[in-house]
């Protein structure tokens, strides 16, 4: 598998020739036996970069558009094989324990190649479509006997649109079922060029007040409407997910303003959204990647909490899910 | 034939009626309705006492009648099927006359049965210490056996390289379709009809089949007989009623054929009771394909308006509220194809699974499925498999079928397969399968293979000398086979040595009389006399053996770059100074169970090798070797407990796989990939049955919407070409044993709100949410 090199020179040229025209993408896991992203069992390829930077993000592997390095301390047996491989010097051996710099180190993954105890992790890998294609493959049999299929999800797809429209391209060619998982926050021309390929789009929103969504993903969302607007449009069929994080979109104003936003939607067929309740369930992985967690001490919503919002959305006559 | 789809007809959340109710609360008080155990050894004592210069066969027969005549008979409120169930095994008084009566371990026993119950101990029943008495001098088969094996047999055991005992422990099927066609009677009237034809043995064979007919027929009409009386009794007119249709039940059934569905499951019960009298001590004394058998009936009495599907489905849900106990592996197969190759699905397939969503009884059932299989038929199984029982599980016909013919089994034949006690396939009625007549560690060959044929954990010789150079693969291979081949054949040889023993040794007329094959040529099922005779050969060791393998092939010698010197010295030390090495192994590289051919593919070359080897062989009834995969996870325990290291980064002593499933901790893929690997399996190789139980957890498989994805998975791996697969949908004891060993549970996926993960993986309090959420379901 073809890495973002340390070894520089002509590869890179080449690399970054495919990567530009959607040959080669930037992938940090392909999970099979998915069963929450789409009809059926699927097979999910999740993208690595994401234009959003929500601060409750439960998969922070996925936000930076290149690689990064999960240590986990704990497996950690100090052997020492990592520390002459780095060529960045950014491995030390002190006091029986491994320190990694995170300063110096690029991401670049030569340290988890030799390390025996999986505690050195490469987090993102380039790929190939057909690498990609040939493991959505391997699950068609579940696919076709659940209604299954492929779904792109991140990170966001869009952010590397060419090459996302050629994996689409290629599944839909294969006679696969086609979902994508998006934030909206890309180009309408991205999602225009990759729709004949869909046969789903499952549109994340966090919140419909714009200084709310500036403050919390570090974005604005005028564009994201305006794209759930167009997509909600052209008939696509279409799932809005919302995270519910206690205290910051979680308000009676929040719910009526989204519950206004979904119904003003010009769709064939009202789109469904499911509330997706917070959970710290990703604070291990800032520990891995050393970074700091912010929403550590923030409380996940109770059961109570999320079937009362279900509720609102519905009295409003929206399409809650369970 | 039309399918009567479940749902349209029944509420299934429906309650139990309360009759059923309180049969259920019974059988779960486990010794109310039971024969009680102490009567089989009292009453077979006393029989053999009188009968010592009989042939066996004959003191075999008239022991069952003496027990039958004897052993008591009650009819509890509440009953409409008669005949008290066996909820309680002692084994080592049901064992006498020809097993140890002291060694086989206790399966589901009251408290003062232990292991090797001592004779002194004054919770045993003095009737039945009276009786043991009689019997300490006495041979046994297993103690001659014993006697007559060499010394490499003996370690061969010993060091859990290979065994074999060729034994006839049960496992079998009756043809409860000639009980209910022609009744004991009908059979009885055959065997007086053979009686002087063939030689002696045969002549003394058709002999104690008569008598042991009249021991079935008499316990039918002690029942009917006991019903009359308990009818004439009874003040209530309702009850009295149904007693007397009990009687006429009975009065009919088993001694003549049934002529209602009512009758053919009160013979079926008979007979299998009766079974249990006669064998003792086993306990998989399975009922073959419940539905076919009963379904003839069902649609005549529907039919004729004798029987509405409510009246059926109570009748099955009172049967398993009988055959419950704390183990039991009586199997029951619904669904397949039949012999013509048509669709057997049936209106009895879905009350058999309707009714244990009912009752919530693990009862061991299995349901065949195959291309044309309704989709119906999936969605129950699985709604069934998602209370957590890990019940029923699912057999393919489209590999199975074609398996067991390769096997050497005709196409008939073949098409009406079964299963007995947890996955060994068996013909019902016509086969004596001798299932795991033998096993073979593979991992431990792979060991001596290693260390030129010296035994890691004991240090002694035990296989034949092996030099391994510079280890590449290719040489690793050779040393390998070289092993593996010598321990197979070691462990036919024994099983045939077993198997003559048995021969002489053992004798069950009134299962041979239910044995196509034995009644015509005259000889008993023990010696050989069913029409088809297999032996069941296990493999042990499976993906470990494929990990270690693909290891060395990818990472070791002149191929990879770890030096041949550095593992060998590794695993001679059980990786003690070399943590890094076990790690490496244990984590790089293929691994069977995460869709990657390379080491699939040598898990198929493994079972090649040894399917190859058995072809060469026969067993000592002259019937084919069936190669099977199957360990239940005791037996991976213990054999992982004599097995040293292995190149996998498996330390000494830790278990191996059961059967064909992944080794614990090293499917990284999820669900589905590991279900690929599996199916990557060549089962045409294993007709004699293999075993895969993944553990899911339930969330995956929530709400309606999870129903149809898990019966997909089923349809999936029928579509693939699986074998056997019993999912465990998970419960909560499982989740918690994966929260204290990690490291067994890696592959454990679960589903979180709106994202799949690694259960151990999560922080604790995400994973006790998880299993909170688990309760309510509970
Ligand atoms: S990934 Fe590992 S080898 Fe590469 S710079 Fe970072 S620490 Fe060094």
């Amino acid at each position: 598998m073809k890495t973002v090199g340390a070894d520089g020179g002509e590869r890179d040229e080449r690399w970054a020739g495919n990567a530009r025209q959607g040959r080669l993408g930037l992938i940090y896991d392909i999970q099979r036996t998915s069963v929450h992203d789409g009809p059926g069992i699927r097979t999910t390829v999740f993208f690595k970069g994401c234009p959003l930077h929500c601060a409750w993000c439960h998969n922070p592997e996925s936000t930076r558009a290149g690689p990064d390095l999960f240590f986990y301390e704990d497996r950690c047996i100090v052997s020492g094989l990592c520390v002459p491989v780095c060529p960045e010097d950014a491995l030390e051996e002190k006091g029986g324990r491994l320190i990694l710099d995170r300063g110096l180190c690029t991401s670049c993954g030569l340290c988890a190649d030799v390390c025996p105890a999986n505690a050195l992790v490469r987090v993102g890998r380039w790929v190939s479509v057909d690498q990609v294609v040939e493991e959505m493959e391997r699950d068609r049999a579940f696919y076709s006997r659940s209604g299954g299929g492929v779904t792109l999800s991140g990170g966001e797809p869009m952010a590397q649109s060419a090459f996302a429209g050629n994996l689409l391209q290629r599944a839909k060619e294969e006679g696969l079922d086609t979902a994508m998982e998006t934030c909206g926050a890309a180009a309408w021309s991205r999602y225009e060029a990759v729709l004949p390929w869909l046969d789903m789009v499952i549109f994340d929103l966090k919140v419909t007040d714009a200084l709310d969504h500036r403050r919390l993903t570090g974005a604005g969302n005028e564009l994201i409407l305006a794209n759930a607007r167009r997509l909600a449009k052209s008939g696509i069929p279409l799932r809005f997910r919302t995270p519910v994080i206690p205290g910051e979109n979680d308000s009676s104003r929040e719910w009526a303003s989204l519950a206004g936003f979904l119904k003003s939607l010009d769709a064939e067929h009202q789109p469904e959204i499911q509330l997706l309740p917070y959970h710290p369930l990703g604070t291990a992985k800032y520990d891995r990647l050393g970074r700091p967690y912010e929403f550590a001490d923030l409380k996940p919503p109770t059961s109570e909490q999320m079937a009362r919002y279900r509720e609102v959305l519905r009295e409003a006559g929206v399409a809650a899910l369970e | 034939m039309a399918v009567m789809t479940p749902r349209a007809r029944l509420d299934l959340e429906e309650s139990l009626p309360p009759r059923l109710d309180r049969l259920r609360e019974r059988a779960l008080r486990m010794d109310e309705d039971t024969v009680d155990p102490a009567e089989r050894p009292v009453l077979v004592t006393e029989s053999w006492k009188q009968t010592e210069s009989d042939p066996f066969v004959l003191r075999m027969a008239k022991a069952l009648r003496h027990t039958l005549a004897n052993t008591s008979v009650k009819i509890f409120a509440d009953d409409l099927v008669a005949g008290m169930p066996i909820r309680i095994h002692l084994c080592h008084t049901n064992n006498i006359p020809n097993e140890d009566w002291d060694w086989v371990p206790a399966v589901s026993a009251p408290e003062w049965n232990m292991n090797r119950a001592s004779l002194d101990d004054e919770r045993v029943p003095g009737a039945v210490k009276d009786a043991l008495r009689y019997w300490l001098d006495k041979p046994s088969v297993p103690k001659s056996f014993r006697d007559q094996l060499t010394g490499p047999q003996i370690q061969m055991g010993r060091l859990g390289i290979g065994f074999g005992h060729g034994f006839l422990r049960a496992h079998t099927i009756p043809n409860f379709q000639r009980v209910l066609e022609v009744g004991f009677a009908g059979i009885r009237a055959e065997a007086q009809g053979l009686l002087g034809e063939g030689d002696a043995e045969a002549r003394t064979m058709r002999e104690a089949v008569i008598i042991a007919c009249d021991a079935a027929i008499v316990f039918g009409q002690r029942h009917a007989g006991l019903a009359r009386d308990l009818a004439a009794q009874e003040a209530d007119s309702v009850r009295r009623a149904e007693l007397e249709e009990i009687a006429r039940v009975c009065e009919q059934v088993p001694a003549r054929p049934a002529r209602t569905f009512r009758e053919a499951l009160q013979a079926i019960w008979f007979t299998n009771i009766i079974q249990e009298f006669e064998m003792g001590g086993s306990t998989a004394h399975c009922f073959g394909r419940l539905d076919q058998y009963l379904a003839p009936y069902y649609e005549r009495d529907v039919a004729d308006g004798g029987l509405t599907p409510q009246q059926a489905l109570d009748l099955i849900l009172e049967f398993f509220t009988k055959t419950y106990r704390i183990y039991d592996d009586r199997y029951i197969m619904v669904g397949g194809r039949t012999a013509d190759g048509s669709d057997g699905t049936n209106p009895v397939t879905f009350l058999v699974l309707e009714a244990m969503l009912r009752l919530r009884f693990p009862t061991p059932v299995g349901v065949r499925f195959h291309s044309e299989t309704p989709e119906e038929l999936h969605l129950l199984a699985a709604r069934v498999i998602k209370l957590g029982m890990g019940r029923p599980d699912v057999w393919n016909d489209e590999v199975t079928i074609p398996a067991l013919v390769d096997g050497g089994i005709p196409a008939a034949d073949a098409a009406d397969y079964s299963v007995t006690g947890c996955v060994e396939t068996c013909v019902p009625g016509v086969h004596d399968a001798r299932t795991m007549a033998m096993q073979v560690n593979a991992l431990k060959c792979l060991e001596l293979a290693i260390h030129g044929g010296r035994c890691q954990i004991s240090g002694e010789q035990a296989g034949p000398i092996t030099p391994i150079a510079s280890g590449t693969a290719r040489e690793v291979w050779g040393a390998f086979e070289t092993q593996f081949r010598h321990f197979i054949r070691a462990s036919v040889a024994m099983s045939n040595l077993g198997e003559a023993v048995v021969a002489g040794g053992f004798a069950y007329p009134l299962l041979s009389a239910l044995t196509e094959g034995c009644m015509e040529s005259g000889r008993d099922i023990a010696a050989g006399g069913a029409r088809l005779n297999s032996a069941g050969a296990c493999l042990l060791g499976l993906a470990e053996t494929a990990n270690s393998l693909a290891a060395i092939e990818t990472m070791v010698g002149e191929d990879g770059s770890i030096p041949w010197s550095r593992l060998h010295r590794a695993l001679a030390s059980n990786f003690e100074d070399d943590e890094e090495l076990r790690l490496r192994l244990r984590n790089k590289g293929p691994k069977y169970g995460n869709d990657d051919p390379s080491a699939d593919g040598i898990a198929n070359r493994i079972l090649g090798l040894f399917a190859d080897e058995l072809g060469d062989h026969r067993n000592a009834r002259g019937g084919p070797w069936h190669p099977m995969i199957f360990t239940t996870t005791f037996e991976g325990q213990r054999l992982g407990g004599l097995t040293a290291a292995s190149a996998d980064g498996r330390h000494a002593g830790e278990p191996v796989a059961p059967a064909v499933a992944p080794t614990a901790g090293t499917e990284r893929k999820g669900a589905t990939a590991a279900v690929r690997s599996v199916c990557a399996i060549d089962y045409r190789r294993t007709p004699g049955g293999v075993s895969y139980i993944p553990d899911w957890h339930p969330s995956l498989f929530s709400g309606e919407e999870g129903t149809c994805n898990l019966a997909a998975m089923l349809q999936a791996f029928v579509d693939l070409g699986g074998m056997e697969m019993g999912p465990n949908v998970l419960s909560i004891e499982t989740l918690r044993e994966a929260q204290r060993d990690p490291e067994r549970f890696k592959h454990l996926t679960v589903r979180v709100f709106g994202f799949t993960a690694t259960f151990v993986d999560l922080t604790p309090e995400a994973q006790e949410y998880l299993i909170n959420k688990l309760e309510p379901a509970a």
